[in-house]
This record gives C-alpha cells, sequence and structure tokens, in this order.
C-alpha cells in the first residue's frame, strides 16, 4: 500500500509533494527555532539579539517565532487541496477495483505523509541555515555586525527534534484528512456530503475570550503576578489570533454578499457570488492577513506608548518592532502563496464552467478582474479589521497617552496594512495569470 | 439565399493527433438557420465553436460579414461574441454561483448596462422563454430543461445578430425539446438572427432552412 501511494503521491509530478514537503519543512524550522531559543540560560554566553538575550522578553520571542507557523500551515491546507479533482477519480478508481473506503482513506493519509515526513526531517536543514545566517556569536568582538536571532550555543535535544517531526507529520496528515473530510468515495465516483451551511461569527467568541484573557492578565497580583501577566497577555493573542482567522469565511461570506446585493459590473458579481457561494476555501487561503493586521495595529500602538513614556532606552523596545515588521513580510509572502494556491485550485477545479463563460464573450480580462476582486474581498476587510483590532486592544488595554497619536499611528498602520495587502493580491493574481488563461482555453469545454 | 453572412475556406482543426475539421468550406446567408448534423466526433461542435470565434482553426479563412474573424485577436473575437453572438451550450453551463437571472443579466452587466435595466431585461426575457418562476434559482436547483431555458434566455438577452447552440435540445425530453426551439428560432426569426444548432437529433434538423452533414472532419 506504501508503494501505491508513493506512487500516487508523485503520479502529477512533483510540484504538489514538494510544496508540501517545503511547508512542512518550515514549520518545524521555526519549531525547532523556539525550542532552541526556550534552552538558552539567563545569561547567555553568545552575543544576541537583545531581546533573545534578555529572559524577560524572550518568552515573548519564542512565542513570536512559534505563531510565525500559522501563514505556513494555512499555505499547507491549501496545497493539500492540489489537483484534488484528478486525485478523487483516482482514488474513485480505486474503489471501483476493490479497495474499501478505509484503505482509500490509509492511501490519503499516506500520500499527504510522505512528503508532510520529509518536510518535517528537512526542517532540520532549515534550522540549520537560520542558524547560519541568524545566529548568535561568541567571537567576543561587539562590533559584529549582523542580526542574531538564533542562540548557536544551545540547540534542540535529540527527544525535542524527535518530537517535532513526528508532531509536524501528524499535524500535516491531519489537515490533509481535514481537507478531504466532506468527501465520501464510491466506486462510481466522488460523492460530497450535505453543504456545509453558511459560516457563522464564533470567531468572534474567541475574540471576546481574549480580551477578557488579557484584562484579566492585567488584574492579577500576588507572588506570581508578573508570570500571570506574561501567560494571559500571551494566551490573549494566541485566541485573538485564532479568533480573526476563524472569522474569516464569515466575513468572506458576509463581504460577497453585501457586495453581490449592489453589484453594477460583471467581474465585481462574478466574484461576490463565488464568495457566497464557496467562502470557506478563500477565507482559509486569506485568514493569515487577519492575524497580519492584528499584529500590525498592535504593534502601531506599542510605538505610540513608547513615545508617550518618552523613556531613555526607546531604541531598546523600538528595535523589536523592526524585526515584527520583516516577520510580518514574510508572513505576507506565505499569504500571496496561499492565494496563489488557492486560485490555481480553483481554476483548475471550474475550467469548463470559465471556458463557457470565454464562449460567451467573457474576455480573460475580465476573468482578471473578477479574480482581483473576489481576492480583494476577503483579504482587505480582514486585513483592516484585524488592525484596528489589534490597535484598539492594545491602547484601550495596557497602553495610555495621547489618543491624537493613537489615531494617527492606526490611521498610518491601516494604510501600510491595506496597500501591502492589495499588493499581495495583485501578486497572487499576477502570479495564476498562466493558469487563468489555460482555464479560459475553450478547448475545456471539451473535457468532463 | 440572401447575403452571405459566414463563410468558411478550407478551414482544419485539430486537437493533438485527433483531427476535428478537415477542411471545411461552406457559406451560411444572413437570417438563415443552419443546422450542422452528424454522428459523434464527426466535427460539429468544433465546426460551430469555430464560426463563433471561440476557436481558432490551424488552416484555412473564416469571413464573417465581409471580414477576416480568425485574424481577429482574441479580445477582439470576444468583444464581437459579446455583441452579436449569442451561444448556448450543451447542458447549459450557467455559472454556477449565480442565480438564474444574474446569468441572464450577466452579458449586459458585462456591456456595462445599468443594474436595473440589466435585471428588468433579463427578466423579461425569462418570461419570454417560460422561465421567470426560476429566477431566483442557482443552476444546482435546476432540472436540465431549466438550465437549458435559462441558457437560452442568456444567449437571447442581448439581441444577437447569430445564435450558435450546440445540442441545444440534448437535456430535454422531445417535448420540452420542441418547446425551447420554438422559442430560440421564433426570436431568432423576430430579430432576423442566423441561427448556427449543432444537433443529431433529425427532428431537430427538420426545423432548419438548411442542414450540414458532417462525417470525420469533412462536409458529406
Amino acid at each position: 500500500m506504501i508503494r501505491l501511494a508513493w506512487r500516487l503521491a508523485f503520479a502529477h509530478g512533483w510540484g504538489r509533494p514538494a510544496l508540501l514537503a517545503g511547508c512542512t519543512a518550515i514549520v518545524s524550522g521555526l519549531l525547532l527555532v523556539t525550542l532552541a531559543v526556550l534552552r538558552l540560560p539567563d545569561d547567555p554566553q553568545e552575543r544576541l539579539f537583545a531581546v533573545v538575550a534578555d529572559p524577560g522578553t524572550r518568552g515573548g520571542y519564542a512565542f513570536g517565532a512559534a505563531l510565525l507557523v500559522i501563514p505556513p500551515l494555512l499555505l499547507l491546507h491549501q496545497v493539500v487541496r492540489l489537483g484534488t479533482a484528478a486525485r478523487e477519480r483516482r482514488l474513485a478508481a480505486l474503489r471501483l477495483a476493490g479497495t474499501t473506503p478505509a484503505e482509500v482513506r490509509r492511501i490519503g493519509a499516506i500520500e499527504v505523509g510522505i512528503p508532510v515526513l520529509a518536510g518535517a526531517v528537512l526542517g532540520l536543514a532549515v534550522y540549520g541555515v537560520l542558524r547560519l545566517l541568524l545566529g548568535g556569536t561568541t567571537s567576543g568582538d561587539y562590533r559584529s555586525h549582523g542580526i542574531h536571532l538564533i542562540p548557536t550555543t544551545v540547540a534542540p535535544a535529540w527527544w525535542e527534534v524527535l518530537l517535532v517531526i513526528v508532531g509536524v507529520t501528524l499535524l500535516g496528515v491531519a489537515v490533509g484528512a481535514l481537507a478531504g473530510r466532506r468527501v465520501i468515495v464510491t466506486p462510481l465516483g466522488v460523492t460530497r456530503r450535505a453543504a456545509a451551511p453558511a459560516p457563522r461569527p464564533w470567531g468572534a467568541l474567541l475574540l471576546a475570550l481574549a480580551v477578557a484573557f488579557g484584562l484579566g492578565a492585567m488584574k492579577v497580583s500576588g507572588p506570581q503576578a508578573h508570570t500571570l501577566a506574561l501567560a494571559g497577555a500571551l494566551g490573549a493573542i494566541a485566541l485573538a489570533l485564532v479568533g480573526v482567522i476563524a472569522l474569516a469565511p464569515w466575513m468572506a461570506f458576509t463581504a460577497g454578499r453585501l457586495v453581490a446585493r449592489r453589484a453594477t459590473t460583471g467581474p465585481v458579481l462574478l466574484a461576490a457570488s463565488r464568495l457566497v457561494a464557496e467562502p470557506r476555501p478563500a477565507a482559509r487561503a486569506a485568514a493569515a492577513v487577519g492575524g497580519i493586521g492584528l499584529v500590525a495595529g498592535g504593534s502601531a500602538t506599542f510605538v505610540v506608548d513608547v513615545v508617550n513614556t518618552n523613556s531613555d532606552d526607546a531604541g531598546y523596545y523600538l528595535a523589536p518592532v523592526a524585526l515584527v515588521l520583516v516577520c510580518l513580510l514574510l508572513a505576507l509572502v506565505a499569504v500571496v502563496g496561499s492565494l496563489a494556491v488557492h486560485s490555481v485550485e480553483s481554476l483548475l477545479d471550474r475550467r469548463r464552467s470559465i471556458a463557457s463563460l470565454t464562449a460567451l464573450g467573457v474576455s480573460s480580462d475580465t476573468l482578471i478582474r473578477a479574480q482581483r476582486w473576489e481576492t480583494g474581498l476577503v483579504a482587505l476587510p480582514m486585513a483592516l479589521i484585524g488592525t484596528i483590532l489589534g490597535s484598539s486592544v492594545y491602547r484601550f488595554g495596557p497602553a495610555g497617552g495621547s489618543s491624537i497619536l493613537w489615531f494617527a499611528f492606526t490611521l498610518l498602520a491601516l494604510a501600510l496594512v491595506a496597500g501591502l495587502c492589495w499588493l499581495a493580491v495583485l501578486a497572487a493574481v499576477r502570479v495564476v495569470r498562466p493558469w487563468t488563461l489555460h482555464a479560459a482555453d475553450p478547448a475545456n469545454l471539451r473535457i468532463e | 439565399m440572401s447575403e452571405i453572412q459566414f463563410e468558411a475556406r478550407g478551414v482544419r482543426k485539430a486537437y493533438g493527433r485527433t483531427e476535428a475539421l478537415r477542411g471545411v468550406s461552406l457559406t451560411i446567408g444572413a437570417g438563415e438557420i443552419v443546422a450542422v448534423s452528424g454522428p459523434s466526433g464527426s466535427g460539429k461542435s468544433t465546426l460551430m465553436l469555430a464560426l463563433a470565434g471561440v476557436i481558432r482553426p490551424e488552416a484555412g479563412e473564416i469571413v464573417y460579414d465581409g471580414a477576416r474573424l480568425d485574424d481577429l485577436a482574441e479580445a477582439q473575437r470576444t468583444r464581437l461574441r459579446r455583441r452579436q453572438f449569442g451561444v448556448v451550450l450543451q447542458f447549459g453551463q450557467l455559472v454556477p454561483e449565480l442565480t438564474a437571472v444574474q446569468n441572464v443579466a450577466l452579458p449586459l452587466l458585462l456591456e456595462r448596462h445599468d443594474r436595473a435595466a440589466a435585471r428588468r431585461l433579463a427578466l423579461g426575457q425569462l418570461e419570454r422563454l417560460g422561465a421567470l418562476d426560476l429566477a431566483d434559482a442557482l443552476p444546482g436547483e435546476l432540472s436540465g430543461g431549466e438550465a437549458q431555458r435559462v441558457a437560452a434566455a442568456r444567449a437571447l438577452v442581448t439581441g444577437p445578430r447569430v445564435i450558435f447552440a450546440d445540442e441545444p435540445t440534448g437535456a430535454l425530453d422531445t417535448v420540452g425539446g420542441e418547446r425551447l426551439l420554438d422559442t430560440l428560432l421564433s426570436a431568432a426569426r423576430e430579430n432576423d438572427a442566423t441561427v448556427v444548432m449543432v444537433t443529431h437529433d433529425n427532428r431537430v434538423a427538420a426545423h432548419a432552412d438548411r442542414e450540414i452533414f458532417l462525417r470525420d472532419g469533412v462536409i458529406a
């Protein structure tokens, strides 16, 4: 069965397995970095970026590094779905040949598991490269250049490495199983379970919980106050991130419904109606944008807070903000990948319908404009709401000081995040342009 | 015969190693109703798609209203199709996410018609085809015949000069097929529109002014 799954995994080339392995390699690499940071002693024997070296801020840094796995995980979820139609046909043929449903599920799991396991092991190389590029220095030369973000005097224990590899592989397989949970493979083809109901704003509950956690963290007192406050704040951030991501399908559906009612042009109507019909895949692709907005908004208010306190060591606090911005840009690159992969899968799935639009006189420019609208309609509201939430929660929580300055910085963050998000949308649509033109090819009218 | 609207000269088209059209030449007059018939795989649909400018032949020429259609750039052919042609494909091929009325209004919105006016015209066309009660249904909720009526309404809504229909009654029972064909052809006659319909059904072909029979990619 493993041999069969291996053949199926690579049946349509190396693209999908390579992307799956790439995503998991990044995830396991980042987790290894997090573990290495957590192994640092209070007084590290190497030169490191202040936030990493300082035991007071190290926990937050490790937490941030761990959160960076979210965009590649969301990308992984998209990649798993690549080539779904062809794979479903293959699995149906296997059922016809006598494979049981359980065996089909097992084949599906192994098919995803092989590249994911390879990626999890490759994570060691990612960790090694990151350590080489961004590792701390023990040379004693304090004028040495470079950003030293990853400890080199300590490393994760062997059992931690093993745990990461096994954990990431299982996570990848679970993501694969999640992607196919609505599909029933029968010998006569693939049927889908009842369509999912319209999404609900359950993510808002998590956001409310995040606010409660954050406020609770501010009010703790006693001997363990600092630890509890830190744990509460980190918990609040994690809940807020998951909340924004969970809110994405409802936001995509709502944005689509509102716009579809008022659409006056073909591309807008096509885009909005697609979101209403299938909000979840597009929302998953753009979900990380909400998290990016959340962190960007929080960072903007943090800057205002630092400026307001007018402290001598403002530089110490502001330097990590630059690091956060770099991380957000990297996360945005993962979002471009997610959006592009989602669009490609959607185009391949609907190519007959798209070709029939071409036959009716819908130009490829119109199709590309519709795609831009569809992607933008999901990503931009997510980015804006994430930014406003991040900025407001921090402002009405721990931060104080001038409201005008806060308002100005929030606007700046909004403009910046919206601008970058739009660039991500344009980049994703540009990347998938060849697939769009291919989907519009009238030859697709002849496919089943 | 009336003024020549389409002229095909030595049109060839292949899909990989399979030659679908092997040097087809024909003329179609303005306002003429032509049935393209023949067995499966004879190149009927390919010929219709080539005449509609959806696909470009590898060799030969297609002239529409005195100008080379196959020489036009993709964008020009697309615009021409949107403004002057109405296309009905086998099984309707409606946009699954749009309601019936939105599907019918789509060609008008693409031509920047006012939204309310587009909806009004679309509803009118659906009424004409006896499908007004389906206006707010999604294609997934329609039967094959209903979807085909909506597709016909979409093809007619712009008042096209030429209607191309690929097996327009293929998904319908005999009575439903006759009704759809009557509506389609009477709308075409009202507008003096030319009709090119692909069919392998002799009863459908009997409605045409002329029948072109294809076999193995050539006119038999």
